[in-house]
């Protein structure tokens, strides 16, 4: 009966652990882009779908993130202030501001979507 | 600061085949001043670019040079009343607003693909030749520590908008 019951006992806990290794829900990140210089400081970076983005300006000058796409933009992003936005799956792609079109950067479509991975 | 400070400076602005000789002797305040009297005469550029122009580029263009070189002359406002002092009036300013004058001229004359062209070669030739004068002659010079941080920021600044220049000539022989 003991045995019987450790047997049991031990195929819960090895389904609980497969379980837990196949349905974990991936933890969203929060990334942060400075734009400084006339320059977006991470000119490429991995994201995934829910995955939010700030860029602060750290310029005396306002900027914007544009999609080259024109599928988002943040409108004017006054000196020294952010602004976020909620990744979707078709927002990955290169981007630009509006208003100095020399500084561009990417989003990249992460390829760890699976795993939590740390903010940048 | 040490307006006392004086430097000597020969430098050509050359915009659009108009040559600016300046030879003075300039200190942080006069050389803040320059900076006031260049934005002013840029803005002044693209408020006309933005009466005569319905091309996009030189309408974006001419937008964000009034934003941009508003907000650099704010910081050297705002600088100037935190250290107490005010920006000098002095001949290299003069000649600027001088030789201005034909260029503002013709872009009151020139009307649609003459006027973008004109435009876009003056930005060009008009930013190539204020940072060059800024690089070589000016922060070099400069006495005080947060006057010479302000005029490197606003030199990245000025040399983004000569790239952006750069790229609205290319786009307008296209």
């Amino acid at each position: 009966m003991i045995a019987i019951r450790r047997h049991v006992v031990a195929r819960f806990v090895g389904a609980t652990a497969a379980l837990g290794a196949c349905a974990a829900p991936r933890a969203s990140a929060h990334h942060q882009v400075v734009l400084q210089s006339l320059v977006i400081q991470t000119a490429q970076l991995a994201v995934a779908p829910g995955d939010t983005v700030t860029w602060t300006n750290r310029d005396i000058v306002p900027h914007t993130v544009t999609a080259t796409s024109g599928g988002w933009d943040s409108g004017l992003i006054a000196a020294q202030a952010s602004w976020s936005r909620v990744i979707t799956a078709a927002d990955t792609g290169e981007y630009f501001c509006r208003y100095h079109p020399t500084m561009r950067a990417t989003l990249a479509r992460s390829t760890t979507a699976d795993a939590p991975r740390a903010s940048n | 600061m040490n307006p006392t400070r004086a430097l000597l400076i020969s430098t050509l602005f050359l915009t659009s085949g108009v040559t600016v000789g300046a030879q003075a002797k300039l200190n942080d305040l006069e050389m803040a001043h320059v900076a006031v009297t260049a934005d002013a005469i840029d803005i002044a550029y693209a408020r006309i670019a933005l009466a005569r122009s319905r091309t996009p580029a030189i309408r974006t263009f001419a937008e964000t040079m009034i934003r941009d070189h508003e907000a650099v002359t704010g910081q050297v406002v705002a600088l100037a009343k935190k250290l107490n002092v005010e920006a000098q009036d002095n001949d290299f300013s003069r000649t600027l607003v001088t030789n201005s004058g034909p260029i503002t001229a013709n872009l009151n004359k020139l009307r649609g693909a003459e006027f973008d062209k004109f435009y876009a070669q003056n930005e060009l030739a008009y930013h190539r030749a204020v940072n060059g004068a800024v690089a070589d002659q000016f922060i070099p010079n400069i006495q005080n520590a947060e006057v010479k941080a302000a005029f490197e920021g606003a030199l990245v600044i000025f040399r983004g908008h000569e790239q952006h220049a750069e790229m609205m000539v290319a786009g307008l022989k296209k």
